[in-house]
Formats: C-alpha cells, sequence, structure tokens
C-alpha cells in the first residue's frame, strides 16, 4: 500500500512535489496507512491540481468529462427499433355501405381522421389493456406480475401516432422496444386493438351520423436498423452540460480566490 | 499523524495533512525548520501565533457558551 500511495504522490503538481514530495514520502513511510490514506492523497492531488486551474482549463475539462460520461451512459442503453404501420381511416355511412371521401375537404377528413385514431388509441392505452399486452410479450422484464405505473408510462412513451402528409387521412403508429422482432409483434398487437376499439366505438355510435372505418396501409415493418438511441445527440449534450457546469464552476472558484476587500486593503 | 489522532481522536490523512501544511505556510502561519534526514520539522511563526491565539480565545468563549446553554438546557 505504501508504495501504491507513494506512486499517487505523482498525481500532485510538479511544484508542490519539489517542495514536499521528499517529507511527504518520509511521512508515509513511518506512518500506518490504508485504502483511505490512498483516497485522501488522491483527493488531496486532485484539489491541488484544481485550485491551479484557470477558467479556461477547468471549462475545458468540465466539457471533456461530461462528453466522456454521457457517451460511457450512451453506450449502456440498448439499442431501440422502431416498427411501422401505416392505417387509414375512411367514413362508413349508417347503411353500412363503405364510402371513401376523396370529394370531402381534406380537414373534414383529417379531423375525423384524428378523432377516430385518438379515440381508439386511448382505448388501447388503457391500464388494463396494456397490462395485457407488456405480460403477453414479456415486455421490460415484467411478466408474472401486475405491470408497475411506470412501466405502463414508459410504454405509452414508446407508442407514437402520427399523421401522415397527403390528402386522405393517414396514420402512421410506431411502437419502439428494443428487441426489433418484439417491436413488430407489439405494433401488430397494437394496430389489431386499434381497429378493434374502432369497430366497439363504432357500433356504440351507431345512432350518429357516420363513424369511421381503419384499415392497414402497409403491415408493421420489421426493422433493420436502430432508431434510437441517439448517441451523438446524448455525448453532445454532456458536452454542453460539462461546459455549462465549467464555466459555473470557473466562476465560483474565481470568485473564492479573490481575496476579501479588508484582506486585499491590508 | 498519530500524533494528531492521539491528542484529538481524528484520523487525518497524508493527503489532508499536507494540504493544511502547504495553507498554513502560505499565510505564513507557520515555517519550515531545516530537513532532518527527509524529515522536515515546522515551528509556528509569531503571526501564526497570534492567529492561534485568537482561534483558542473563540474557541474557549464558544466552549463556555455552549456548556452554559446546556445546563439551563
Amino acid at each position: 500500500m505504501k508504495r501504491v500511495i507513494r506512486a499517487a504522490a505523482w498525481l500532485y503538481p510538479r511544484r508542490w512535489r519539489e517542495r514536499y514530495g521528499s517529507e511527504f514520502e518520509a511521512l508515509i513511510e513511518d506512518a500506518r496507512v490504508d485504502w483511505r490514506s490512498l483516497l485522501d492523497v488522491v483527493k488531496g492531488a486532485a484539489k491541488m491540481q484544481f485550485s491551479r486551474w484557470g477558467f479556461g482549463r477547468i471549462a475545458v475539462v468540465t466539457m471533456f468529462a461530461g462528453a466522456v460520461i454521457a457517451a460511457v451512459i450512451a453506450y449502456r442503453i440498448p439499442n431501440e427499433y422502431e416498427s411501422r404501420v401505416t392505417l387509414r381511416v375512411s367514413a362508413i355511412q349508417r347503411t353500412g355501405q363503405m364510402q371513401f371521401m376523396p370529394e370531402a375537404d381534406p380537414v373534414t377528413n383529417q379531423h375525423l381522421g384524428e378523432v377516430t385514431v385518438r379515440r381508439a388509441i386511448e382505448s388501447v392505452e388503457r391500464f388494463d389493456s396494456l397490462s395485457r399486452i407488456i405480460n403477453n410479450f414479456d415486455l421490460y422484464g415484467e411478466r408474472w406480475s401486475a405491470p408497475s405505473a411506470e412501466v405502463i408510462e414508459r410504454m405509452k412513451r414508446a407508442i407514437v401516432v402520427l399523421p401522415s402528409p397527403g390528402h386522405d387521412p393517414t396514420f402512421t403508429l410506431r411502437f419502439e422496444y428494443p428487441n426489433r422482432y418484439i417491436s413488430q409483434r407489439v405494433t401488430q398487437e397494437l394496430v389489431s386493438r386499434m381497429i378493434d376499439a374502432n369497430l366497439r366505438l363504432a357500433m356504440a355510435d351507431a345512432d350518429s351520423g357516420f363513424s369511421a372505418q381503419m384499415r392497414i396501409l402497409d403491415p408493421p415493418t420489421l426493422p433493420q436498423l436502430p432508431s434510437g438511441p441517439s448517441r451523438l445527440k446524448i455525448t453532445g449534450e454532456g458536452l454542453l452540460a460539462g461546459l455549462c457546469g465549467g464555466i459555473l464552476l470557473g466562476l465560483v472558484v474565481r470568485m473564492r480566490r479573490k481575496p476579501p476587500a479588508s484582506e486585499a486593503a491590508s | 499523524m498519530e500524533d494528531i489522532e492521539s491528542f484529538s481522536g481524528l484520523r487525518l490523512g497524508p493527503g489532508t495533512l499536507y494540504g493544511a501544511i502547504k495553507r498554513l505556510e502560505e499565510r505564513g502561519w507557520i515555517v519550515a525548520g531545516a530537513s532532518e534526514d527527509r524529515r522536515r520539522p515546522y515551528s509556528l511563526t509569531a503571526l501564526g501565533r497570534k492567529h492561534f491565539e485568537q482561534e483558542l480565545s473563540m474557541l474557549e468563549r464558544f466552549v463556555k457558551a455552549g456548556a452554559r446553554r446546556l445546563k439551563h438546557a
């Protein structure tokens, strides 16, 4: 241990080593030391190095440290694969005869589509519905137990429904999961449940003017490449956070180094 | 380090001890003597003695006030 502590003394600034190195080594030889002493020496060396740094150096080092920490975290996050399915919503006449609405204005079409999709997804995203999917597909390691609200929220965040550009009310349902095959299967399950929910709602609304039908235009995709996480973005954010932290720290250090007015005057 | 531990009960690490020695020397409160077989004795300067006395006096007042309040608590 004494040898390790003597080696750790090299972490101190050169000027410190020249002044105190010899007596410090003599102290280590005489004293009872253990791993706490080693930690103490490393901490002391870090403080000594840090106290000599200028504003720019602090900012650069914390920026670099932020980027490295963020990169390590980013590479520990598993890949996510996003499966997509495209849906079209069409109006149904009360007689039951299907009627597409190309002649209706896009705003009306889009509104009908949005209402229909929102109602269907709300039904699918109910706690019991998502619980069943989580248990059936063994998602998030939650099998054989009721998933926590946190896991339900996590799954909700992984489901995204967005309108696709164009005249017809077309929507894309996306689901992200670390396993690409499961991602595709769960997307299929989600869209099936949405279609079922829409049918139930349509039957319940049989007295209203019209209801809507959902059709799958493109089946759920099997993702080939990961859709996230964006490791570069996370690293960049870490770099920025490190830079901001470094600037703050640099300011604090500068203020602390400035002698009080009374001391400076004397 | 053993000396500090024996009278204060506090275990001071070598890094902490040398951090303190450097600060005290920079403030002119202690001065290094001639090196003896790599070991270097330190002694208080007049400024250091004055500061030390002030600190002790403040601590004494603090201890007395604490003891007084503890008696009435």
